[in-house]
This record gives C-alpha cells, sequence and structure tokens, in this order.
C-alpha cells in the first residue's frame, strides 16, 4: 500500500516536472523524504522564480492532492507564500504548491511538491539492566541488556545502539568503549561484546535510540563490572557421614580466580521448608560443609548458590538437589501398640496390631514381644519375636486368652542401631472394661472427618489419651483394615488423618485410654458409622408382594447391601402405578414392608421401590402385582346369604302350603260330585226330554280356532250352522240331558296331551245340557235345563265302557293346533288327521236316543281318587 | 538480582584497591595462560632459561610507592607490548582456531590493559620511567619463537607478580573524586 503510494507520488512528481514549468520551489526542499513529526506544526515556504508571470495571489497548496484551508496560508512577499499545518497520524504527506491561473491570457501552469514522512521521536528507554553470564571458567563478555522500549512506535525505522564502556574512576583521554546496534522495532534487548569481561573496573552501560527524526539516550547504569555477572551455581555433592546427625557438604570452585561466597540450604527430602547455611558460615576458600543436628536416617536434599565476594554480583541461581541419608541411630519412640478382642462363648481371640516407631531412626528389623498372662494368680509368660515386614502397614500377633485370664504385653522394636522404648498394654478380664466416652459425634470439615466426644465418667483410673480407630465396612470381615491414632487426653475432638474413600462406610469406634501403673489399658468403646461423601445407592431395594388383597397390598423388600448403599439410606418410597395413575408412599429407613391401601380390586398394579440417600436415589427392579377380585370371606358371606335365603324361601313355601293346605287342595285335586248325592238321580222320568230333542240340535263341541283348517270338509258346511247356533245359546262343554251325551271337558287350557286328562290343577265339570229348540224354536217340553256338577266322583258309567273313552276323545275332543304343535310333528300324518277330524252329528244319535241312562264319561287320567 | 552488590558511582569509593586486585587478578591469569601454552606446546614446567625479557631499575626500599607503580607501570607496558608481539606472530605462523589458550590470552592482554589504564593514576606526576627489553626475538625458527613466546609469558607471570605484590602491600589509598567529563562517546539528541 505504501509502496504503491511512493510510486504514484513519484508519477506525479515526473508529471510536475514534465508538464508544468519549473517556475515554483517549495522551501525545505529535499529529494529525499522530509521527516515530520507527528504532533507538530509544520511550515513550508512556497516561492515563485523569477522568470514566473504569477503572483502570490496565485500560489495554492494541497496536502495529498487536497486543498489546504487558506487561512493556514501566509503570504510573505508578492513572491512568497507559506503554509502551516499539524502533522497527522492519517496524512499521507504528499505536499504540493501550485499557481491557479486568473489572467484571460494563457500562461504555463507552476506546480511544485515535496514529500513527508510522519513519525514520532523513539521513546526513551527505561529499566535498563544488563547481565553477563558465566561461561567456563569466566564471566561471559557478552553483556545481554534489557530495558523497557514504551509501547509507541515510532513509525520509522529505529536503531538501539548498545554502549558499554569502562570507568577506571578517573579522566581519561581516550576511554575504552563498546558498542553494538540492534535495529529491530521496539527492540527490547541487545548484547554487546566486551572483548574480555572486565573486572575490577567501572563499566559505564547506556542505550541511544534513534530514528530519522532525532536520538535519545537511556539512563546510564554505571556499576563495578561484577555487578553485571552472574555466576553459574557452584556443583554440590553430598557425603554421608559416619556420624548419625551429619552429612559432609562438598562443591567445587568454580570461577578462577574470583573469589566467591557461598550459600547452604537443606531440608528432609520432599519438604519444602527449608534451613539456610549463612555465607558467613563458609570459609571463601574451603569447598566443604558439615551439615549437623540432623534426624537420623532421613533423605536430605542439599541447594547451594554463590556470588562474588562483597556481594559485587548477583546471586547465582541454586543448584540442583544434591540427596543424601543421615546414618541410623536407635529407635527414638516406641511401637504403637493396639489390640482387637473378639469374644467368643468362653474365650477370646486377641490379635495385637502395633505400627513401627514414629521416630524408627532406621530400618526396623524385628519386634520383642513379652506377653505375661495371669489366670488364679498363676503366671504364664510369652517371649517371641516378629519380623518387622516393610509392605505392611502394622504387624500383627494373635493368640487365645480366656475370659478369667488378663494379660499384660510389652513390645520393643529393635534396628541395627539399638532397641526403642518399651510400649505396653494391659488386657483385663472378660467384661471389665472401663467405662468408655459418651456423646460421640463426627461431621465434616474440609472433607475430612471431625470427630468429637465427650469424657468417660471418672473412675479411678488415670486417663492418658483417647485412641480413635476405624475402619471401612466391607462385605469380607478379613479385608478390613484397621486404621487408628491417638490424641491426648484433654482433647476431645480430632481430625482423623488418613485416606477415606468416597461413598464408603466407616465405623469409627473411640477408646479412652487408661495409666495402670506402667501399662496402659483400653476403655469400653463407642462406635458411630461416617461417610465423608454419600452419594446414591448402587442399587435399590429388591421387593416383592406379600399379602394380595381385594383393595390393599404388602410390599416387602430386603436392605440394600451395605458397600452399595453409599450412604445413609434415608427412606424408601415405593411407588405403585395401575393404568396412568402411579401413586407412591414414603417410609422411613427403619421399615423393610408396606401395606399399599386403596387399591382396586382385580386390578394390575406395577410396583418398585426407590431407596433414598442424601445425596441421592436409586430405583429397585419393577414387579406386577394384581389385586383380589373379593376380599377375604366375602365369597363365604355371599355363599351363606345364598343357602339361608334359600332355606328361608323354602321355608316360606312349606309355610305357605301347611297354612293354605285347603286352598291348594282344591286347586290340585277338584272335588267330585257324588253321584249318590246328585240331584240328577233324583229326575223324573216324566220328563221325556230324549223324545223333544232334535238330535241334529244336540252336540258338544270345542271349536278350536286353530283347527278351522283341520276340519272334515263335509263338516265345514255344518260348522256354520253349528256355530251359529253356538252364539246363540249359551253352552258350554258338560253333561248334556242325556248321560250318554256328557262328555268331560278342560275348563283350563292344558297343551300337554298326556296330561290332558291327568293334570290337577283343571278341575273336570259335569253339565247335563238340554237341547232347546232349533234356532229360535221353543220345544214343547220343558225348557232346557242346565245342570252342573260338582261331583269329583268318576263316572261310573265310564268304567264300565272304557272302550268308548278312546272314542270319544276322538270325537269330540280337539287341542290347540299351536300348542300341540310338537306333538303334531312327532306323531306323523296319521295321527293328524285322526286328531283333526271332526265328528259327524250322526255319530251321537245313538247316544242322543239312548234312554236317559246316567252315564258318567271317564276322565282319562285326569281324575284321581281322593 | 546482586544482593548488596555495589551501585551507582560509590564503588569508585574503593577503586583504589581495585588495581591491587585487577593485578593479583591478571597475575594469576598469566600464570594460567604459562600453564596452557606449555601445556599444548608440550614445554617442562620449568622455566625456560635466561633472564627477564623486560629489565627495569631494582625496586629498592627508598624508591616511593608511587615510583614503584611507575616502573612496574612501564614494565607492564612492554610486557603488553610483547604480548601483542607474540599474539601478531602466533597468528602469523600457526593461524590458530579459537581455543581455551587463545581465550586466555585474549584475557590476559585485555586484563593487562585495564590494569595498566587503572593504575595510570598511580603513577607519578612528571617524572617518566623507562623499561627495556632485553632481548627481541632471535631467529626465525619455530623453536626460537616458542622459546620466545615462553619467556614473554614468563616475563608476565613475573611482571604482573611484582606488580600485584607492590600494589597489595601499598597503603590505603583514597580515590580522588572523579571531576572528569565524558568525551566523545556520549551522544545527546540532535
Amino acid at each position: 500500500m505504501e509502496a504503491s503510494f511512493h510510486v504514484l507520488v513519484l508519477l506525479m512528481y515526473l508529471h510536475c516536472a514534465a508538464g508544468f514549468n519549473n517556475c515554483l520551489k517549495i522551501l525545505p526542499d529535499s529529494i529525499d523524504k522530509i521527516y515530520v513529526e507527528v504532533g507538530t506544526d509544520f511550515t513550508a515556504t512556497c516561492c515563485l522564480q523569477d522568470d514566473s508571470h504569477h503572483t502570490s495571489d496565485d500560489i495554492e497548496w494541497k496536502l495529498d492532492n487536497i486543498s489546504l484551508p487558506k487561512h493556514l496560508y501566509h503570504k510573505i512577499n508578492a513572491t512568497a507564500v507559506s503554509v502551516t499545518f499539524t502533522v497527522s497520524q492519517d496524512m499521507r504527506g504528499f505536499l504540493t504548491c501550485f499557481t491557479s491561473q486568473k489572467s484571460l491570457s494563457y500562461v504555463n501552469p507552476c506546480m511544485y511538491g515535496i514529500f513527508l514522512e510522519k513519525g514520532y521521536l523513539p521513546s526513551k528507554p527505561k529499566n535498563l539492566s544488563c547481565l553477563a553470564l558465566q561461561e567456563g571458567s569466566n564471566f561471559s563478555p557478552n553483556l545481554r541488556c534489557f530495558w523497557n522500549p514504551g509501547n509507541r512506535d515510532t513509525l520509522l525505522n529505529t536503531t538501539y545502539t548498545l554502549h558499554a564502556s569502562l570507568d577506571y574512576g578517573f579522566e581519561q583521554s581516550t576511554p575504552t568503549s563498546f558498542q553494538h546496534v540492534c535495529t529491530e522495532r521496539l527492540a527490547r534487548n541487545c548484547t554487546v561484546n566486551l572483548s574480555t569481561f572486565p573486572v575490577h573496573i567501572g563499566l559505564r552501560v547506556w542505550v541511544t535510540v534513534s530514528d530519522a527524526l532525532g536520538s535519545v539516550n537511556s539512563d546510564e547504569l554505571l556499576r563495578e563490572s561484577f555487578a553485571f555477572a552472574k555466576p553459574n551455581p557452584p556443583d554440590v555433592q553430598v557425603l554421608a557421614d559416619v556420624i548419625y546427625s551429619t552429612v559432609m557438604v562438598e562443591w567445587k570452585h568454580h570461577i578462577s580466580n574470583i573469589e566467591l561466597r557461598y550459600v547452604i540450604r537443606y531440608c528432609q527430602a520432599g519438604s519444602s521448608v527449608w534451613t539456610e547455611v549463612s555465607e558467613e558460615s563458609t570459609e571463601i576458600s574451603s569447598e566443604s560443609f558439615r551439615l549437623q543436628a540432623l534426624q537420623p536416617y532421613t533423605l536430605y536434599d542439599v541447594q547451594m548458590r554463590c556470588i562474588v565476594k562483597n556481594h559485587q554480583s548477583y546471586w547465582s541461581d541454586w543448584s540442583r538437589n544434591a540427596t543424601n541419608r543421615t546414618a541410623e541411630a536407635k529407635p527414638a519412640s516406641k511401637p504403637d501398640l493396639w489390640r482387637i478382642i473378639q469374644s467368643t462363648s468362653d474365650s477370646r481371640n486377641v490379635t495385637l496390631l502395633w505400627k513401627a516407631p514414629v521416630k524408627a531412626n532406621g530400618i526396623i528389623l524385628r519386634y520383642d514381644l513379652k506377653i505375661t498372662m495371669k489366670k488364679d494368680s498363676k503366671f504364664k509368660e510369652v517371649i517371641t519375636s516378629v519380623d518387622h515386614d516393610p509392605h505392611r502397614l502394622y504387624q500383627t500377633y494373635s493368640m487365645e486368652l480366656s475370659a478369667k485370664t488378663m494379660a499384660s504385653i510389652e513390645i520393643i522394636a529393635a534396628s541395627s542401631a539399638g532397641v526403642s522404648p518399651k510400649a505396653t498394654l494391659v488386657i483385663p478380664l472378660s467384661n471389665q472394661d472401663p467405662s468408655g466416652v459418651e456423646r460421640l459425634s463426627w461431621s465434616l470439615r474440609d472433607g475430612q472427618l471431625w470427630v468429637e466426644w465427650m469424657p468417660p465418667v471418672a473412675n479411678l483410673l488415670r486417663l492418658s489419651e483417647y485412641l480413635l480407630e476405624w475402619e471401612k465396612v466391607s462385605l469380607d470381615d478379613h479385608q478390613r483394615d484397621k486404621h487408628w491414632q491417638r490424641v491426648k487426653a484433654n482433647v476431645n475432638s480430632t481430625t482423623l488423618t488418613g485416606h477415606f474413600e468416597p461413598f464408603k462406610r466407616y465405623n469409627i469406634s473411640v477408646y479412652p485410654v487408661y495409666t495402670l501403673q506402667k501399662y496402659t489399658q483400653a476403655g469400653r468403646p463407642v462406635t458411630t458409622a461416617a461417610y465423608t461423601q454419600q452419594g446414591p445407592p448402587l442399587e435399590g431395594p429388591t421387593a416383592n408382594i406379600t399379602k394380595s388383597k381385594k383393595t390393599s397390598a404388602e410390599v416387602k423388600w430386603t436392605e440394600i447391601p451395605l458397600h452399595r448403599q453409599q450412604g445413609f439410606i434415608t427412606n424408601y418410597t415405593i411407588f405403585y402405578k395401575t393404568g396412568n395413575v402411579e401413586k407412591s408412599v414414603t417410609v422411613n429407613s427403619d421399615n423393610r414392608s408396606c401395606v399399599l391401601t386403596n387399591l382396586t380390586s382385580e386390578s394390575e398394579y406395577g410396583v418398585h421401590v426407590m431407596a433414598s440417600t442424601v445425596a441421592g436415589s436409586r430405583n429397585g427392579t419393577d414387579f406386577n402385582f394384581k389385586t383380589q377380585k373379593y376380599a377375604d370371606g366375602e365369597v363365604e358371606v355371599i355363599v351363606v346369604l345364598v343357602c339361608l335365603s334359600f332355606l328361608f324361601i323354602t321355608v316360606f313355601i312349606i309355610m305357605l302350603f301347611l297354612r293354605k293346605r285347603e286352598t291348594i287342595k282344591q286347586l290340585l285335586w277338584p272335588q267330585v260330585p257324588d253321584p249318590s248325592v246328585s240331584s240328577i238321580a233324583h229326575w223324573s222320568p216324566d220328563f221325556p226330554v230324549k223324545a223333544n230333542i232334535p238330535k241334529e240340535d244336540v252336540s258338544v263341541v270345542e271349536v278350536d280356532v286353530f283347527d278351522g283348517k283341520s276340519l272334515c270338509e263335509e263338516d265345514k258346511a255344518v260348522l256354520p250352522l253349528k256355530k251359529d247356533k253356538y252364539m246363540s245359546e249359551e253352552h258350554s262343554s258338560g253333561i248334556g240331558g242325556s248321560s250318554c251325551m256328557s262328555s268331560p271337558r278342560h275348563s283350563v287350557s292344558d297343551s300337554d296331551e298326556g296330561d290332558s286328562g291327568q293334570t290337577t290343577t283343571s278341575t273336570v265339570q259335569y253339565s247335563s245340557v238340554v237341547a232347546s229348540g232349533y234356532k229360535g224354536q221353543t220345544p214343547n217340553h220343558q225348557p232346557p235345563v242346565f245342570a252342573r256338577s260338582e261331583s269329583t266322583q268318576p263316572l261310573l258309567d265310564c268304567e264300565e265302557h272304557p272302550e268308548h273313552l278312546h272314542d270319544s276323545r276322538n270325537s269330540y275332543f280337539r287341542r290347540a293346533k299351536g300348542v300341540e304343535l310338537g306333538g303334531l310333528v312327532q306323531e306323523g300324518e296319521e295321527s293328524n288327521e285322526s286328531s283333526l277330524t271332526f265328528c259327524p252329528m250322526e255319530e251321537m244319535s245313538p247316544i242322543v236316543e239312548d234312554p236317559p241312562t246316567p252315564c258318567y264319561m271317564p276322565q282319562q287320567n285326569s281324575y284321581r281318587p281322593q | 538480582m546482586a544482593g548488596r552488590a555495589s551501585r551507582g558511582r560509590h564503588w569508585l569509593r574503593g577503586h583504589a584497591g581495585s588495581s591491587p586486585a585487577l593485578a593479583r587478578l591478571l597475575h594469576e591469569e598469566c600464570i594460567q595462560l604459562l600453564e596452557l601454552y606449555r601445556k599444548r606446546e608440550s614445554l617442562p614446567s620449568s622455566p625456560v632459561a635466561g633472564d627477564y625479557l623486560v629489565s627495569i631499575p631494582p625496586l629498592v626500599p627508598p624508591m616511593s610507592h608511587a615510583e614503584k607503580i611507575s616502573i612496574l607501570h612501564a614494565a607492564l607496558k612492554e610486557c603488553l607490548r610483547l604480548l601483542e608481539d607474540v599474539i601478531t606472530r602466533e597468528n602469523a605462523e600457526f593461524s590458530e582456531e579459537e581455543g581455551e589458550y587463545t581465550r586466555q590470552r585474549t584475557t590476559v592482554k585485555d586484563l593487562l590493559g585495564h590494569l595498566l589504564v587503572s593504575t595510570e593514576r598511580l603513577l607519578v606526576d612528571g617524572q617518566r620511567f623507562e623499561a627495556a627489553v632485553k632481548e627481541e626475538l632471535d631467529g626465525s625458527g619455530i623453536f626460537d619463537l616458542k622459546m620466545w613466546i615462553s619467556r614473554v609469558l614468563q616475563d608476565l607471570v613475573h611482571w604482573t607478580g611484582q606488580t600485584s605484590d607492590t600494589l597489595n602491600q601499598a597503603p590505603a589509598e583514597k580515590a580522588p573524586i572523579s571531576r572528569r567529563t565524558r568525551k566523545g562517546t556520549r551522544k545527546t539528541r540532535n
């Protein structure tokens, strides 16, 4: 962009030179760029040459091809006009002056231009500092200096010249100086070579930064040359000493002919707390130093640094760690002895546990154990040695101890340098442990378990300390690792220092430890469970239905295994769902069952149980059950009620029968008139009824409306006549004026042919019909008499002439077709034809013409002797 | 950072004591240079036979300290000249590559120059002391050159040692207050 602009300017310049008269000139003038500082005023003067035909009034100025305002002009004289403007950062810098033609005559135009390069004066470098590192056994002659160049870019090419001059403390005619130029813009460092690093000589250093607009120097640094030097750290070695609490530190002088002072610092390996040995403690000429009062058998890191004598130089960096271990000493503390007692019915399994002494001061090789058992004033002593296993957190020794045996244990730790003090413990008789602590509680502080308790009730023993024991609850009791720590007797709360896994349950026990003479004895433990971090259970409860009823069901579930709980179970929630309706019941964590009520009978329910901790919940597996249709005993009640109802009805009917016995009897067995008492027996023979009765007018017909079609054709002609007669006269089947005309007739319809003569509900009525005159003709004799017999006695004549029974029935009785349809289909055509035959009137005549002999037609099966 | 290292011009207060230290340092550097040369040229550690190349008037007790320094200063100037001659000849004859010896040689030359400048203010004003070089390089053989170089280096060890001893035996001097102004090298903004 800038290059193209320059090319453009050059072309314009050439164009001006070629096309315009050179009758103008700008001052200042340069074939190169004219550097101007941004923000300052710049003045240029345009002068008309002597041969110009213009005046100063014709002169105009343009900057970057834009006319400058007239008020910036200053007319100097008739041939010169100056312009003053402020250099801006966005200025491109092509300044031209030209003459505008105002006369009518043609005058060659005049134009002249210069190019301005804008920029800033360089900033003064600040915070100058220099450094000469050690190279080999001398300081490097390369002096590297650093400074802060400021943030403003000069926009111009800038050089940083680093100067170094030797200063001998007095005036020199030709001072020895060195310099180096760095051309990087905004350079922050530069290195000057001094040929040889000057020693014991003053060194003056400064930086000059320059651009086209000017230069500026930094503040000078005048130091004794060592002040710029930085030695390398010494090479350090640490040698173990036979004396257990000391090590020997050795190093090498590494800068030739220059006196250095050294500082030593040391710490236990891995620690960051250093102990420093001042340089005054190390002689200048010495190359070794013995560190004393160190811990035995401990790794120590040692570092050193140095500086030129009298602190003339920079401090070197600290050397790398030189590490070594101090020699062993005898153990300074006793083993940490503890026990686990597992009581059985008549003995105790005692496991002794002990940790290595805290201040082992070496490698523990073995433990010497002395156990003295006392039972009924008899003593037994066991002395044994247990090798130290460095891979185990603690060592163990198990023994059986009866309930009535007291044991005192002594143990010492032995290393190659000696033995430790003695640790002791008393195991009292069974159930004779002193009182325990009270109100044990725990909480979390900064993610660690904080345990608090109250002191035990005062007793005769002297409380010496508390022992806090904890173990992770796991499936396998054998995998439980015991951990314990001790706190002083005046402490009633502490943080358990150990690695506690989250989501795991820990049982924490606090034992008061008493002192009994030279032995210690533990009191009764108080135990609580704790988590460092709780989470939702890993699995849900496994539940099932134990009692399913009509509207309720009992859900039972098993407890989630402890190692899967991940926290304290706060409650259980039972979800049960039928259709789209889901309900839930929450019970506390003590419950293992729940009765679901208000269920819908004979419904399918889906159930699952959710276990919750403070950190979340977990659902158990779903299962289904169905409620019953009847509640318990409901079926039995229904059966009993039905039975009772049946029994009641039965009894009621029986009672009814008993109370209405006569009525029912009459209904079932109607009273048959006794012919012997019948008044017909007293009929006077003077009534010749028989002679006056036209035989064609007497008939006993039962017309069945359904039999209209089945009547014989020959009868059809007669039927209307008969019907008319029947319609005009009240008549009925029954006993006619002749005993032979009497015929039984059912007064109630009965569809059963078989039962037609046997029904107990129909009453056989016997009527005597005395024929009257035909078609309104009045007979000469006595008016017809109709008498009904209420006798229930059988007709004797019928018994004497049973052969008439069948014939008469076939001849005179018809039954309803619809009722006997079934019977008709079964009997066939013949039966049909015979049954549907209408009897001719002639057949009746002999009967009518018979003398009026009492005659009873038998009731076929419809009558039973009483 | 430097702990209690001197800062600013106050280091000049002890500057009088810096010349003895520089002389001592230079003496040790010269010893080291001679050892390096003997080692490089496989020369015996015993001195090469012959007197010192540079001769000065005897430093007798009646002489003042300044006079002694002035005489020694003259001797050292000759030593520097001889050393520069050695460097020139060695570069011409052997065209040596940069190595420990050449670095040490440069160090000695520079330090010797520093010592000469730093002891100028201790000289006796208005009195000129001369030192003479009794033997210049005789012959053009390589062996002669190496023997001559050994003798030059031996002279360096000797006269720097003498100077160091003399300077370190001198009573404590107060450094004159520098009233000079800088000339030449400083550039100011135009």
